[in-house]
């Protein structure tokens, strides 16, 4: 499964939105309740999800939803 | 002193990013904080600002110290939602790990003071607490707080709730100095006694008209405990203004509410019942998702024996 999968119900739970379709240029911009909150729910989701761990502030630097990918795959490995 | 909150606003925004064009979250929430501000409040907070520059700390450093009280606050929530549970449950851990390490409680401290200014869920508990002041006042009546904090709430109680008596009790010596400080200063009472002692362990025959016992229970141990003897202090025509935090991780929270009905119950079990209350969920969102989601939650009360 492409991560952009994996992360769609993450970022449903969050925003508890069932409706919310992310793609690659999505950012906190778009969605209103996007805020260091959701952020560090987003982090602590992720992480449990792909097996991976963020240093603080790490995620925080990316600046929508396609560098988040990144990330996430370079973590990987 | 007129121009403390307009330097720290100043000083926040020039913290929390450059000055460009487009703004970061944390400088766009400075901006609607002060933008929102409650004026009673600003009168307030300018002079928790006059104290604590008379104390040698300056503008530069409450800013930076409410940066670093964001951080920690960050910290603890990542702990939160991916442990379950506050990071410490015992006072004994924070004793150890915060309350001994003074650099770090005066940054801390000095952050959470800056944040009753900032945030919006402060401004209407305080709005809410003058209201209590304002109908529970009696001139001839006794007034006790339990647990002083920064000082603004004990300010404030005095100021409006012109009570003839005075107790202030707290665990904290550094908590109670700067309230005596801010008390001297600005009020004209005479009848104040700072207690420094466990509140379980604060001896007194005498009932209170009005007891404020304001972000307390979640850092300690045994709440039923505190309820119940702030009950057996409580007059029987006397009210009781208490809140708290549900799913709200702080470094020295070390008790657990996940859902407001167990606040709610340690009440009932104490004798204790609802006059009025306030619930304040997480912004934009129900209380309903709040607590399914483990969103921060905070109440506040006014309560009666039963």
């Amino acid at each position: 499964m492409d991560i952009l999968k994996e992360l769609q119900p993450i970022f449903q739970d969050v925003f508890d939105d069932e409706t919310l379709v992310i793609t690659d240029e999505t950012t906190a911009a778009d969605i209103e309740d996007w805020d260091s909150l959701a952020q560090i729910r987003l982090v602590v989701a992720i992480e449990k999800q792909f097996g991976i761990k963020f240093a603080f502030g790490e995620l925080q630097n990316t600046s929508n939803v396609g560098e988040m990918i990144k990330l996430i795959q370079k973590k990987r490995g | 002193m007129e121009n403390s909150l307009q330097i720290l606003k100043e000083e926040l925004l020039r913290t929390f990013g450059a000055a460009t064009s487009e703004r970061t979250p944390r400088q766009t929430s400075v901006l609607k904080a002060f933008a929102d501000m409650d004026k009673e409040l600003a009168i307030i907070m300018e002079r928790y600002i006059y104290i604590a520059q008379k104390n040698g700390d300056t503008i530069p450093f409450m800013a930076e110290s409410y940066a670093f009280f964001l951080d920690e606050t960050e910290k603890e929530e990542r702990y939160f939602y991916s442990e379950g549970h506050y990071r410490y449950s015992k006072l004994e851990e924070v004793f150890h790990s915060v309350y001994d390490d003074e650099v770090y409680m005066k940054k801390y401290m000095t952050g959470l003071a800056v944040s009753l200014l900032l945030w919006p869920q402060h401004k209407r508990f305080f709005v809410f607490f003058r209201t209590f002041l304002q109908t529970h006042g009696k001139s001839k009546g006794a007034y006790l707080e339990v647990g002083a904090g920064h000082g603004v709430f004990c300010l404030e109680a005095i100021r409006a709730g012109g009570f003839s008596r005075y107790d202030v009790v707290d665990l904290s010596e550094a908590s109670l100095d700067l309230t005596k400080k801010m008390t001297a200063e600005f009020v004209d009472t005479h009848d104040i006694r700072f207690i420094h002692s466990d509140f379980l362990n604060f001896a007194r025959k005498e009932q209170y008209d009005a007891i404020s016992i304001g972000e307390v229970l979640e850092h300690v141990e045994t709440p039923q405990m505190f309820l119940d003897k702030s009950r057996r202090l409580l007059k029987d025509d006397g009210r009781l203004y208490l809140s708290t935090c549900v799913n709200a991780p702080e470094i020295d929270h070390i008790y657990l509410f996940r859902k407001i009905q167990e606040v709610e119950d340690l009440f009932a079990s104490a004798g204790l019942g609802i006059d009025e209350k306030l619930y304040v969920p997480y912004k934009n969102t129900t209380i309903e998702r709040s607590e399914r989601q483990k969103l921060p939650i905070n109440v506040a009360y006014i309560l009666k024996k039963i």
